[in-house]
């Protein structure tokens, strides 16, 4: 009893400064938000010390794995739940930093960054030093085809975007860094994407050549392989066209093996790590050599599959084949001349299309199969890529849908070499018969009764052995174009020089280079194939051309920024941007005027984000390598070597549609990096997580549906707190959910529920019934 | 169900699954609603859960509640760089189980039964028909009654 009495005393104290402030109490987010935002910001509660984290309780130290994986391969797995981290230990949380466009944050982003927020906290509580920032990838033709689109120059539109980013990400009460954004737009930014460049130069991993290139003709610039899906432009949709023109590449291929073999390491969500896998697209097979009856000329095919080769029936050279006129017959030249011409119009997505009707015409001429003797017709085909392995395949249509369909058409012969589960051994009429995948091996001599794989093996050990055939890798990743004939990005740094070029000389002839050439592998840690070579190579390719030392390049203010469509940047108008002197030779020369790839912006952001205070080092290294910059204190040097204790990123969060663009480029860019020993580790981002998507009532988000979800609204009704709630309520994080009105207004009325039972304080009087918190049981309906 | 929930939600966290982890905060409230006393430790501990999707709100709650301890606060301590709640596995064997009520399939409420009762579905039947979300939902005759020990009762009507 009288403890009793004890504590309804003490309530009644409490009551009349509780009873006081309920009054004035009601939850009213509107005030409290921008209040603790402040507050935050002031105390610097989310700013952690990035000098202070002690490398031995870096995040390499406290995941052993990690340690490994800036050797060479990575097994590195966060098993964080149960454990307590050491205090202080950093924690790099990553969310991908948005593009900015007029309209402001999509809700979208919201849900994602809310998420990774979450995550954060999650982590800083748990003691963790955490690292979360965030930034613009304000660059790029995005930004500016919204520019255009709205009729601003894309300098004012990125000074406006900014400003209302800015607010809107303060206003959904992310626990950011703000003290280390970036702005790839910003000059203090890009003289290091464009220093990056020079570097990849130097170390021969940039080149110019003229190719055949993906060109949209609604951008006004060529695309990356990467950019285009589907035969259509990543942004804007419009149909890629082939162009042949004189364009800037990144060597990603010469990390092709090391890129493939490090992704079973990485903890990464899945189908990620299979778009990755697929897209490098490793290949091993056989080229074959076949003679060309009654002439000198030979054709050399790739083929994974040389086990059917008994099989084989015809040959198909791809329209851009070297050989495709010249083997052809005088009376069919015409129509192989006309037939080419329609083929090189076409996508390649149109060409290569499944079950649509096969092309082709017949060059009169003839290939012998060695292991049978048969004579191949050989005919010119569309489906048969230029671009891939050597623009020439054998036919063997009784075992491939694409090759049976082609057959089919023109009357060719079909012969079965496998049976496959069904035990069907009759001749193959119908496509269903045509066995692809597994199987016994029949009417093949020496291969009989063998099961496909082995008898692969059989084969390609023969056609080595008799001198026509030799195993080849092949992979479908070929090298990133980097040049956008556009003005909003980092001018390429790099000049020419006509004088130059015609004596042959370029930056390979300095004195610089020469010593570079000198050192083994050129400091190359890993075993890159012979790239001393390949720089000789290009060598020639180079002539004239010298990287831009003194950083930045600045992109000058221009009137006429809009696309030119010429095959030509706007740049390209502007002779006092263009016209410079030859670092080499002192005459005149002229600046490339192409500016780079968007995704070379992004594709080392996470590395500025760390030393945005530094303005003479680009981001954490070594002080060996550190104190090499021009200008680096002292103080810069140690900064860049202690932060290193911050990278790789250990949790980073961001769409699945990035898997073979951004997430590829910047592990390339990383290993790049690492392989000149700018960084220790090769791999970005040890753990990887693809989150889900948001719709709105059922149905996709679009200005068209008139669906689109204005953050601002709802954070002005509700407040940040019921929105974020309400995102990441909505179904699984890595799904995404359904946003309805009825649904947020339920958890508005949550949050106001939980304020309302603690705003009563530590012990209140049960009401009449048990629904004292509210009008009865909390549920929100999804 | 406070050692409870800081397991669930740690978990939860742990491995992204937000939305579970809002869901259990959602079954603690309702709980804690239910309490005449809520002690401070048990606030405390419900508003660090919440605090990394709610940082304004369990903010403003966490210094409301530093004062009424009557904490010095010319230091500004914030709940996110709080400690981050542990468990005692001691307190984890579960006294109340919580059986979520369907009808036809559909989530209508959920009744809580002492763990040694589990197996009385008379029991369970009749708390359920008490709860007037449930009741609402039972309009026709009740044609059959599933019961899973512990977890889900479901009217099919």
């Amino acid at each position: 009893m009288t403890s009793n009495k004890k504590s309804t005393r003490q309530q009644t104290d409490k009551k009349e400064k509780f009873v006081a402030k309920d009054k004035s109490m009601k939850y009213a987010p509107s005030a409290i938000e921008p209040k603790w935002q402040a507050k935050w910001e002031e105390a610097g509660v989310y700013q952690p010390d990035l000098d202070s984290a002690n490398p031995s309780t870096g995040s390499a130290r406290e995941f052993p794995e990690a340690k490994k994986l800036s050797k060479k391969t990575i097994g590195y797995k966060l098993q964080l739940a149960s454990k307590q981290p050491q205090k202080g230990t950093p924690f790099y949380n990553l969310m991908m930093f948005p593009y900015p466009s007029a309209e402001g944050l999509h809700v979208g982003s919201i849900f994602t960054f809310g998420g990774v927020d979450v995550y954060g906290r999650f982590k800083r509580m748990q003691g963790f030093q955490v690292f979360e920032p965030i930034g613009l990838d304000g660059f790029g033709i995005h930004s500016e085809n919204h520019a255009i689109k709205t009729g601003t120059h894309p300098v004012d539109h990125a000074k406006r975007t900014e400003e209302n980013f800015y607010r809107q990400l303060h206003a959904i009460g992310n626990s950011y860094a703000w003290k280390s954004k970036v702005e790839t737009y910003d000059p203090e930014y890009y003289r290091w994407t464009q220093w990056i460049f020079v570097q990849l130069f130097k170390s021969g991993l940039a080149y110019r050549k003229k190719s055949p290139v993906n060109y949209c003709p609604s951008c006004k610039t060529v695309l990356s392989d990467e950019q285009v899906i589907d035969g259509k432009c990543e942004r804007c949709g419009a149909i890629v066209e082939k162009k042949d023109l004189a364009q800037w590449f990144f060597k990603i291929t010469n990390f092709a093996e090391q890129l493939l073999h490090n992704i079973d390491a990485l903890d990464w969500t899945e189908k990620v790590k299979i778009a990755q896998r697929n897209w490098i697209g490793k290949k091993e097979g056989i080229n074959i050599v076949y003679p060309v009856g009654g002439r000198s000329e030979t054709i050399t095919v790739f083929t994974t599959r040389p086990d059917t080769n008994f099989g084989a029936t015809f040959i198909a050279l791809a329209p851009e084949h070297p050989l495709a006129i010249k083997l052809t017959s005088k009376d069919k030249r015409k129509s192989a001349e006309a037939y080419i011409q329609k083929g090189l119009h076409k996508s390649e997505i149109e060409r290569i299309a499944e079950g649509k009707e096969k092309t082709g015409v017949a060059t009169g001429a003839y290939a012998v199969n060695p292991l049978t003797g048969y004579k191949m017709p050989i005919w010119i085909s569309d489906f048969v890529l230029g671009g891939f392995g050597t623009g020439a395949l054998v036919g063997v249509p009784g075992h491939d849908k694409r090759d049976f369909e082609f057959a089919q058409k023109f009357g060719l012969e079909i012969i079965r070499v496998v049976v496959g589960k069904d035990n069907d051994q009759s001749a193959i009429k119908a496509i269903e018969q045509v066995q692809e995948d597994a199987g016994k091996m029949i009417n093949s001599g020496f291969l009989n009764d063998m099961n496909i794989h082995d008898a692969t093996q059989k084969i390609m050990n023969y056609m080595e052995l008799e001198g026509y055939g030799k195993r080849e890798v092949s992979y479908h990743l070929r090298d990133w174009l980097i040049s956008r004939q556009r003005y909003w990005g980092p001018p390429i740094p790099m000049i020419f020089c006509e004088a130059c070029a015609e004596k042959g000389s370029s930056w390979f002839d300095t004195d610089e280079a020469k010593a570079r050439l000198k050192i083994k592998d050129l400091g190359f840690k890993s075993d890159k194939k012979d790239l001393k070579s390949s720089i000789l190579n290009l060598k020639s390719d180079m002539a004239g051309w010298y990287p831009e030392e003194n950083l930045p390049v600045e992109l000058p203010y221009i009137k006429d920024f809009k696309p030119l469509g010429t095959g030509k940047a706007p740049l390209a108008s502007h002779p006092e941007f263009y016209e410079t002197t030859c670092p080499g030779c002192g005459g005149k020369a002229r600046r490339e005027t192409d500016v780079s790839d968007t995704f070379l912006d992004s594709a080392w952001y996470f590395l500025r984000y760390l030393t945005t205070d530094l303005h003479h080092v680009p981001f954490p290294m070594s002080s060996e390598k550190a104190e090499k910059f021009k200008g680096a204190t002292k103080d810069e040097v140690g900064k860049a070597e202690k932060r290193k204790s911050w990278v790789p990123v250990t949790m980073y969060i961001g769409g699945a549609e990035h898997s073979v663009l951004h997430l590829l480029y910047a592990r390339f860019i990383t290993m790049a990096l690492c392989d000149m020993g700018y960084v220790d580790f090769e791999e970005p981002f040890v753990r990887f997580y693809a989150h889900g998507l948001i719709i709105k009532d059922g149905a996709k988000m679009s200005k068209s549906r008139g669906n689109i979800i204005n953050p601002d609204d709802y954070i002005r009704k509700y407040g940040a707190d019921t929105l974020r709630t309400y995102l990441l309520f909505l179904g699984p994080f890595d799904q995404g959910g359904d946003f309805r009105d009825s649904g947020i207004e339920g958890m508005n009325r949550f949050l106001k529920r939980v304020w309302k039972l603690f705003c009563e304080g530590e012990s209140r009087q049960r009401r009449a019934s048990p629904k004292a918190g509210g009008k009865g049981k909390f549920q929100v309906k999804g | 169900m406070m050692h409870q929930t800081i397991k669930g939600v740690t978990e939860d966290l742990e491995h992204l699954r937000y939305n579970t982890a809002i869901a259990k905060l959602m079954t603690y409230y309702n709980f804690l609603a239910k309490q005449e006393i809520i002690g401070i430790e048990e606030r405390e501990v419900y508003l660090k859960l919440f605090a990394p999707f709610a940082p304004h709100m369990t903010e403003e709650l966490f210094q409301e509640m530093r004062d009424e301890r009557g904490e010095v606060r010319n230091e500004f301590k914030s709940i996110h760089t709080s400690s981050w709640p542990l468990y005692d596995e001691k307190y984890l064997v579960q006294d109340v189980l919580t059986v979520a009520v369907q009808v036809n399939g559909k989530l209508r409420g959920t009744v809580a039964i002492g763990a040694g009762k589990k197996d009385n579905k008379e029991l369970v039947v009749e708390k359920a028909k008490a709860e007037t979300d449930v009741r609402k939902f039972l309009t026709g005759e009740i044609r059959k009654v599933i019961y899973v020990p512990g977890k889900i009762l479901n009217f099919v009507i």
